[in-house]
């Protein structure tokens, strides 16, 4: 096998920071495989990416030792433009890193900075538009595409002067799961027929364990470890705790070898059964919000269509379904901000609507997508003084909330500076300070890693507890099946399934949870005795 | 366009420049840009003018040798034993002055409004030679980055409304830094893709060459923005500022040839020159014909569009 990306002894800290984010690492990637690169956020595995392509260092302050060998050239510290032809680069939000206006420019953006000659370029574009059925879509604007649209003109953008090498960050985080396997399928695909090398960084892995050839783990104290067996897999991912579902199941059951995708992890269920106490979750607390007939329109397209709903206090419900189902309409519209018809309903029989956004804090909080937009002071302290002001409450009170949803972190720390999940604690109990029982939030774990996802469904776990009604939008359909009790699927803003999580998880079919996929009796790990 | 309309008196004239603007927007703008633009801009110029014309009503400095248009209660102020006068007869000259001033502005933000909706920066980038390249693109990303920030803007607004706190004074920092935190970020992200890309490769070419090419370029802009300025100030012999533009396009002239020999860029070649691209340029050169033809002594300063 040709090595076709060498790294010798390559270390990388940041300007400031006390240890160093890679340290020495000598890894190597072979033409025309599919890598992933793994580990919790924050861990470097978009660092050990970027090093690649020289975005590291030059393009943010550090440190850079080492060398990095593509096709036996030595090109570690080099300029990312001087390494432009040999290496493409996606990024997590293709809208951002996008050029120009419309695909057919931003084909030709990389090749005209090559130099590459009119006729060549031509006769590209159609080759490659064809290879990723963007046809079509040659005169469009960029911005009027789907995301997962948007990512293919990224990665045939990164391609098509004839580079060998593809890196990704992240690619799939703002896709919803079907047009995400569409995009997992493509790259495997790419390396399988086309010869390219691709290294993909991720963070949410279930989906691409089985796509792809090597796995390289990056720990976050500045080691990795790369496996290419499914035995070599399970030795690096034992002491980690950032398993997918249907490892997690693997392990708890002790298979061997441990099965990587859902048809391996099937057949050895099949073989021998564990047995199943399936969960019973039938809410019946008060009924805190009531919707009936709720409609959303942006002009002429009608977002959310009839859609009626009751949450119940000490109750999980999750809204799921794809990107531009109506998920985030919905949840602005329950909340009161905007506007709808239909009725919403709280136990007093008030609508939401009806408070100022202040009073209407007492009785119902959102929290919305980027969730760090709601925090604009510069402590921890700070945020939290101002919010018990704010709220009319007893000093302390919001940092009690913070403090049983987060742990304790030292209240000096400035609030962009926590972890997405830390600051998801700290919006949420900013937002709970009012003592509001209905609870919205719009796609939770967006940007979490399975840890931070963990802790997430631990603390919907307590404000459960504590009889609030809470509701989340959310794609993530392993997280739904964790923590929702009830499971409303919305497709085109209409209600195309709704009931308890056990009726209606399971007929998601591909995208149910894998361990439902596996042994067809649970949803999650723990559900199953081994 | 909006340089004639800082040029010209003419309220005629200026009436139909704001006029040529909104057609054109109307025609050529794409549909969905076309509403808003017209909106804003359009009300932004009617205030402008509006205010003009309050402001001359309420502070006239009334001179009674003037012919007197509409005669108000006159209301007298003293602070500090200044007496200052409010309303009162308000000169017809006043009130013909103040429309002017307010149709030059509001046709200066029409013109505007119309480059800004017809036009697209990023397509400027296709149409500089390659020596002004890396401006345009810094240009054109920054002009780019506004309405980016204005959508940053609104889901921030939203989300601190969510928190139920006022979007007072006292929350604008509040406000701006996450908005500028998601500016600078699209800005580096941006950055990053165009470098990985290839941006910036250039062809073997001599340090001295280079800034030569660099040197030219500047002393070029630095020179341009002179001679605009003069334009418009008219203090100054009109040779002079002639000299100067000739000049200055002439450094510019050698830095795009110095760097077209070295740079390996190729374009594919996209744009169609479609009939509303030429009637905007058509009627642009023509205005600045025009009031080109109106500098010059003689000719301009007693003509008709003064």
């Amino acid at each position: 096998m040709v090595e076709v990306i060498s790294i010798r002894d390559l270390s990388f800290s940041f300007t400031d920071a006390e240890s160093p984010v890679l340290r020495r690492l000598n890894l190597d990637y072979e033409q025309g495989k599919f890598a992933l690169v793994c580990g919790p956020t924050g861990s470097g595995k978009s660092t050990l990416l970027r090093a690649l392509n020289g975005l590291i260092p030059h393009h943010s302050s550090g440190l850079l030792t080492g060398e990095v060998f593509i096709d036996g050239v030595q090109f570690a510290g080099k300029q990312p433009h001087e390494v432009a032809h040999l290496v493409g680069f996606v990024n997590q939000q293709p809208e951002g890193a996008f050029v120009t206006d419309t695909v057919l420019e931003e084909l030709a953006y990389g090749m005209e900075q090559l130099g590459i000659s009119e006729t060549q370029m031509r006769e590209r574009i159609s080759r490659f538009a064809a290879l990723f059925g963007l046809s079509e879509l040659l005169e469009k604007p960029l911005d009027s595409l789907s995301g997962g649209q948007q990512q293919r003109v990224a990665i045939a953008s990164a391609l098509i002067a004839g580079q060998q090498i593809l890196l990704l960050d992240e690619p799939t985080s703002a896709l919803d799961v079907e047009s995400a396997h569409q995009l997992l399928l493509l790259l495997k695909d790419l390396s399988r027929k086309q010869g390219i090398t691709v290294l993909l960084a991720e963070h949410r892995i279930e989906r691409v364990l089985d796509l792809v050839d090597s796995v390289t783990v990056v720990h976050g104290d500045g080691s990795a470890s790369k496996a290419m067996t499914a035995t070599g897999l399970d030795a690096v991912l034992r002491n980690y705790k950032m398993v997918p579902p249907v490892i997690e199941l693997g392990q708890k059951m002790g298979w061997q070898p441990l099965p990587l995708n859902v048809a391996g992890a099937k057949a050895a269920w099949d073989g021998k059964p564990g047995s199943v106490q399936p969960r019973v979750s039938n809410p019946t607390g008060e009924r805190l919000l009531q919707a009936a007939g709720v409609c959303v329109s942006y002009g002429n397209t009608l977002a959310v269509s009839d859609v009626s709903l009751e949450l119940a206090a000490g109750s999980i419900t999750a809204v799921v379904g794809p990107n531009g189902s109506g998920k985030s309409s919905l949840l602005w519209a329950l909340q009161g901000s905007l506007g709808f018809s239909g009725s919403v309903n709280l136990a007093d029989g008030s609508t939401p609507g009806s408070h100022s956004p202040q009073l209407r804090l007492k009785h119902i909080a959102l929290v919305p997508q980027n969730a760090s937009d709601l925090l604009v002071l510069g402590s921890i302290a700070q945020e939290l003084a101002d919010s018990d002001e704010f709220a009319g409450a007893a000093r302390g009170t919001t940092a009690e909330i913070f403090r049983s949803l987060a742990g304790r972190i030292d209240p000096s720390r400035h609030p962009r500076d926590l972890s997405s999940g830390q600051q998801l604690a700290l919006v949420l109990a900013i937002q709970l300070a009012k003592g509001a029982a209905v609870v919205l939030l719009d796609e939770p774990t967006r940007g979490l890693d399975y840890e931070a996802k963990r802790k997430l469904a631990v603390q919907l776990a307590e404000l459960k507890d504590f009889g609030k009604a809470i509701l989340i939008a959310s794609h993530d359909v392993e997280f739904v099946a964790a923590v929702a009790d009830i499971v409303m699927l919305l497709r085109k803003g209409s209600v195309a399934a709704s009931g308890s999580a056990t009726e209606v998880l399971p007929t998601l079919a591909d995208h149910s949870p894998q361990v439902w996929q596996v042994t067809h009796s649970a949803l999650t790990v723990s559900e199953v005795l081994a | 366009m909006a340089l004639a309309a800082s040029l010209s008196h003419n309220q005629i004239f200026l009436g139909t420049l704001a006029a040529l603007s909104i057609a054109i927007i109307c025609v050529f703008a794409a549909p969905e840009k076309r509403g808003p633009a017209l909106r804003i801009y359009g009300l932004l110029a009617l205030a402008v003018i509006i205010i003009r014309l309050a402001f001359r009503v309420v502070f006239n400095n009334a001179d009674s040798s003037l012919e007197t248009a509409l005669t108000l209660p006159q209301v007298n102020i003293t602070i500090l034993g200044q007496t200052t006068h409010y309303f009162g007869a308000v000169p017809q000259l006043s009130l013909i002055e103040g429309l002017t001033d307010g149709l030059r502005l509001a046709a200066i933000i029409l013109g505007v409004a119309m480059a800004n909706t017809v036009a697209n920066p990023r397509k400027l980038l296709r149409s500089t030679p390659s020596a002004l390249y890396e401006v345009a693109t810094a240009a054109a990303v920054a002009i780019n980055l506004a309405p980016q920030l204005l959508v940053s803007l609104q889901r921030v607004r939203k989300a601190r409304a969510l928190r139920g706190t006022s979007t007072s004074l006292r929350n604008l920092g509040g406000l701006l830094i996450p908005v500028l935190e998601d500016s600078i970020q699209r800005s580096l992200d941006l950055a990053a893709s165009m470098d990985s890309r290839g941006f910036g490769r250039r062809g073997v070419m001599s340090r001295r060459t280079a800034a030569m090419s660099r040197l030219a370029s500047l002393f070029g802009i630095v020179g341009l923005a002179i001679a605009g300025y003069l334009l418009l100030a008219t203090a100054v012999a009109a040779w002079i500022t002639v000299l100067l533009l000739v000049l200055a396009l002439g450094l510019f002239y050698t830095s795009v040839r110095l760097s077209a020999i070295h740079s390996i860029r190729t374009r594919l070649t996209i744009e169609k020159r479609r009939l509303a691209d030429y009637l905007v340029l058509l009627a642009s050169t023509l205005v600045v014909i025009v009031l080109a033809v109106n500098q010059i002594p003689g000719v301009g300063t007693n003509g008709w569009l003064k």
